[in-house]
């Protein structure tokens, strides 16, 4: 009995990690079959080789493909909602459909750039004045802007494929930052 | 075209089920009974014989000990591998690591006082799976690959290069003279003071922890070479 359920959950973290549409996810899947893997040696009265598994697949292993994961791009997606008060994951599951999982999708799989999305009901103004996100998906009452710079490609290439990404949505007004001077009001 | 790739496919296709079940066949039809001559020779008197109370480390220490000089060695030729790849590409010298780069705001607060909490914990245990690889499952290779561990998230908190890796490719090869030397004056030419469980354990302890501290310097070689002198 556990046998067959350390097999099968080896089964289906493995195919999780090989499947899985974000590297990152990937990363930590690998890090669950190597802990796995390990009970499973140790199930098999192995423990040496237990404890080389959960040294080098979980400790060494992850960090390494985490930092080289650091070293390639990254394109950064910020979504800010002003309207939300405080951002759980409530209100990140209602967009995740839409926006979300599209986004990281198309940016995974046409750009093959890592997608980063982060998340805030920070001011617009105060987000764009100290931090530097690659493009900013802004929700006010009805209205999606999508913020991003006339010299960025994957930013091009979003913009041209927008109504394929995101299909829910009907109205989204693109603003180019490097275009418009944003005076506070907008 | 299309038609001879297609043809060529099912001939390969057919090639790997016929393989398969010729494979299976003869699998499942193996009968023979062989006896455990060596399983016997291995694990019926290794304390007495080797001073080990750990049949692994008896196997890997005094049995079978001209492999671990391999493994060693090729744990050596793929730490100078990498240590010659990330020359090929960039001048390690002129590399500067400012102060400036390291920022802590940066940084995850849980992470940094997480690591503060476990870091001693993790040395502890890396230091006591070595010297007890004799009795308790685990030796130098296991024992080591924990202190790397230690020194990397060593790296997650405070990300500067402060190492001097010169020194530790240095440690690494006069180590790995000594972990053959050891062996070869005590195993092989038997050139012992005395041949009780006492030296053997002795001797055990030693080969441990020359291991570990190896694999420790050449892990950490691969690790740091990697995140400071790769990419950007």
């Amino acid at each position: 009995m556990f046998e067959t359920f350390v097999l099968l959950t080896l089964l289906v973290l493995a195919c999780v990690a090989v499947f899985s549409d974000n590297l990152r996810r990937s990363i930590i899947f690998l890090g669950a079959f190597s802990l796995t893997i390990a009970l499973a040696y140790l199930h098999y009265s192995a423990p040496d080789v237990a404890l080389a598994e959960a040294a080098i697949g979980v400790g060494l292993s992850t960090i390494m493909y985490l930092v080289a994961l650091k070293k390639v791009s990254v394109y950064d997606i910020c979504y800010v909602n002003e309207d939300v008060e405080v951002f759980d994951d409530r209100q990140i599951n209602e967009i995740m459909n839409s926006i979300v999982r599209p986004l990281e999708l198309f940016v995974e799989r046409t750009e093959e750039i890592e997608p980063q999305l982060a998340y805030t009901n920070r001011s617009l103004e105060a987000v764009m004045r100290e931090d530097d996100h690659d493009c900013m998906i802004h929700r006010k009452g009805n209205l999606t802007y999508i913020y991003g710079d006339t010299t960025d490609q994957v930013f091009q290439d979003i913009v041209a494929n927008l109504n394929e990404i995101i299909t829910d949505i009907e109205d989204i007004r693109v603003i180019y930052r490097d275009e418009v001077t944003l005076d506070g009001t907008d | 075209m299309a038609q001879t790739s297609r043809i060529f496919h099912a001939v390969r296709i057919l090639f790997a089920v016929l393989g398969a079940a010729v494979v299976l066949f003869l699998f499942l039809n193996h009968s023979e009974q062989l006896d455990t001559p060596l399983m016997d020779y291995f694990t019926d008197d290794f304390l007495g014989q080797t001073g080990a109370q750990n049949s692994v480390a008896a196997i890997y220490l005094n049995y079978r000990v001209f492999d671990t000089l391999f493994e060693a060695l090729m744990l050596m030729v793929s730490v100078m591998e990498v240590i010659n790849v990330s020359w090929a590409n960039k001048h390690a010298e002129q590399y500067r690591f400012e102060k400036d780069d390291f920022n802590r705001k940066n940084n995850s607060e849980i992470v940094i006082r997480m690591v503060g909490i476990i870091y001693p914990f993790v040395l502890l245990i890396g230091l006591y799976i070595i010297i007890n690889g004799h009795v308790s499952p685990g030796g130098g290779f296991q024992g080591g690959a924990v202190l790397a561990t230690a020194l990397i998230t060593r790296y997650l908190v405070y990300p500067n290069f402060d190492l001097d890796l010169h020194v530790l490719e240095k440690l690494e090869k006069f180590l790995f003279l000594s972990i053959v030397m050891t062996p070869v004056l005590y195993v092989f030419m038997q050139l012992q003071p005395a041949d009780t469980t006492l030296t053997n354990q002795i001797y055990l302890v030693a080969m441990n922890s020359l291991i570990g501290m190896k694999v420790f310097s050449g892990l950490s070689i691969i690790f740091y070479r990697f995140v400071f002198y790769e990419g950007r």
